[in-house]
């Protein structure tokens, strides 16, 4: 999660759903706001928020406005595919950076062998 | 002397509610309140901790970080199930991890061990842990048989796969192979002795399928429910999620919480990283909720 103190680059989501509209502070919009909150790179604080725009997640005329616009909008996106409001995008299973790597430094074995032991007499 | 009131009835648990009896501890699972895993791992292979834990002083201080945000059960890691790197020596997941399963259990935590490992959930158990979180889907049945043994709970995962394997399977029906490996699989953990209702359900998110299974059985949630025993979900940073939104494994709390809204319905447990966000989250939708009756 990001923030104002954070040094990590903030990820926009691939897929944008429908529903509310979500933007950041000081931004100008059309629609009355619904909800209003900051979060200041607090993780509980992006719950709490979730936990207020998921009742939304379907209202096209809501209107959300945080710091945590792009985080919102990745909650919106998955739970719009998970409730079938869009389709899955296409994805690549073989795009590297969706995966969790062997950091510097550690030999990646891929697939390593299984080592589930047998115990009382069974063997697995 | 008058009588002593009678004791208040206990009060009846609401429609869908769940009891795990597990060892020591018994949890009282209500839909629309998970209960939150908080994860720890003991060993260098895992990487999906952004601090590796180093020291048994370090995991249990995170531990019970954990704990104090929220979590009511510590979810012990001996081998990562991450498919880039070998499995630890049995020896050494038993040496990390018994110490931290004592600690906790002397603070009144109760602890699940994640492994497949007959060897290191029998230590386990009997430095006190009360759930053992087979990710192997039983391939062990030796796994039940201890677990009964010590009256503990056991997590039955859905794969196809050996542990530490990446195997993304063509189902073609996913729903229908998760509901046959838990009929299947709970017929032997209770053939092996252990009691049904010490039986947890795991469709496996992210688990020898391919992310749109993961979508698939997500939508699918009130059919394992209907099975009547509790729910584990690992929810933490999806692979299914990060298709979705482009967000890499390191940085997908939104998508872990949206993974949580999606099963919270379900009794049980969500295992995650972000204690105390995912249990903020939890909150307060759950006091929405009450203010919308």
């Amino acid at each position: 999660m990001s923030g104002p103190t954070s040094d990590v680059p903030r990820h926009v989501s691939r897929l944008v759903p429908p529903g509310p509209s979500v933007r950041t502070h000081g931004a100008s919009g059309p629609v009355p706001l619904s909800i209003e909150l900051r979060v200041d790179g607090d993780p509980e604080a992006l719950g709490r928020l979730l936990a207020a725009v998921e009742p939304l997640r379907a209202d096209d005329d809501a209107a959300i406005v945080t710091d945590a616009d792009a985080e919102t909008v990745r909650f919106l996106a998955v739970l719009a595919v998970i409730e079938g409001r869009v389709p899955m995008p296409d994805y690549d299973l073989a795009d590297p950076s969706l995966k969790w790597h062997a950091p510097a430094g550690v030999a990646a074995v891929p697939n390593p062998p299984s080592m589930v032991t047998p115990v009382d007499g069974r063997t697995s | 002397m008058s009588e002593p009131a009678p004791a208040p009835a206990p009060a009846p648990h609401g429609q869908g509610t769940v009891v795990l009896p597990a060892a020591q501890h018994t949890f009282t699972l209500e839909p629309g309140r998970p209960v939150v895993m908080g994860i720890i791992n003991t060993n260098p292979g895992s990487f999906s901790d952004t601090v590796h834990l180093a020291s048994l002083d370090a995991q249990l201080e995170r531990a019970m970080a954990f704990v104090a945000q929220g979590a009511g059960i510590i979810d012990v890691g001996t081998d990562s199930g991450v498919t880039y790197g070998a499995s630890i020596p049995l020896e050494q997941q038993v040496a990390a991890a018994v110490p931290l399963v004592e600690a906790l259990v002397a603070e009144g935590v109760p602890v699940s061990i994640d492994t497949p490992y007959a060897v290191v959930a029998r230590a386990t158990l009997e430095a006190g842990a009360c759930m053992i979180n087979d990710v192997s889907g039983l391939a062990d049945l030796a796994i039940a048989r201890l677990c009964a043994a010590h009256d503990a709970a056991l997590v039955i995962l859905h794969t196809r796969v050996g542990h530490k394997q990446e195997a993304f399977l063509d189902f073609p029906d996913v729903v229908a192979d998760i509901e046959d490996l838990f009929e299947e699989r709970t017929a032997m953990a209770v053939a092996a002795g252990l009691a049904r209702e010490r039986v947890v359900l795991d469709p496996g998110l992210g688990y020898s399928k391919p992310p749109s299974d993961d979508v698939a059985l997500l939508r699918a949630y009130d059919t394992f429910i209907a099975r009547g025993l509790a729910i584990l979900t690992g929810a933490s940073r999806k692979l299914y999620a990060g298709v979705i939104t482009g967000a890499p494994p390191t940085d997908r709390l939104p998508e872990t919480i949206a993974t949580v809204a999606a099963v919270r319905r379900a009794p049980g447990f969500v295992r995650v990283h972000d204690v105390g966000a995912v249990r903020a989250y939890l909150d307060a939708a759950a006091s929405a909720e009450v203010s919308r009756r």
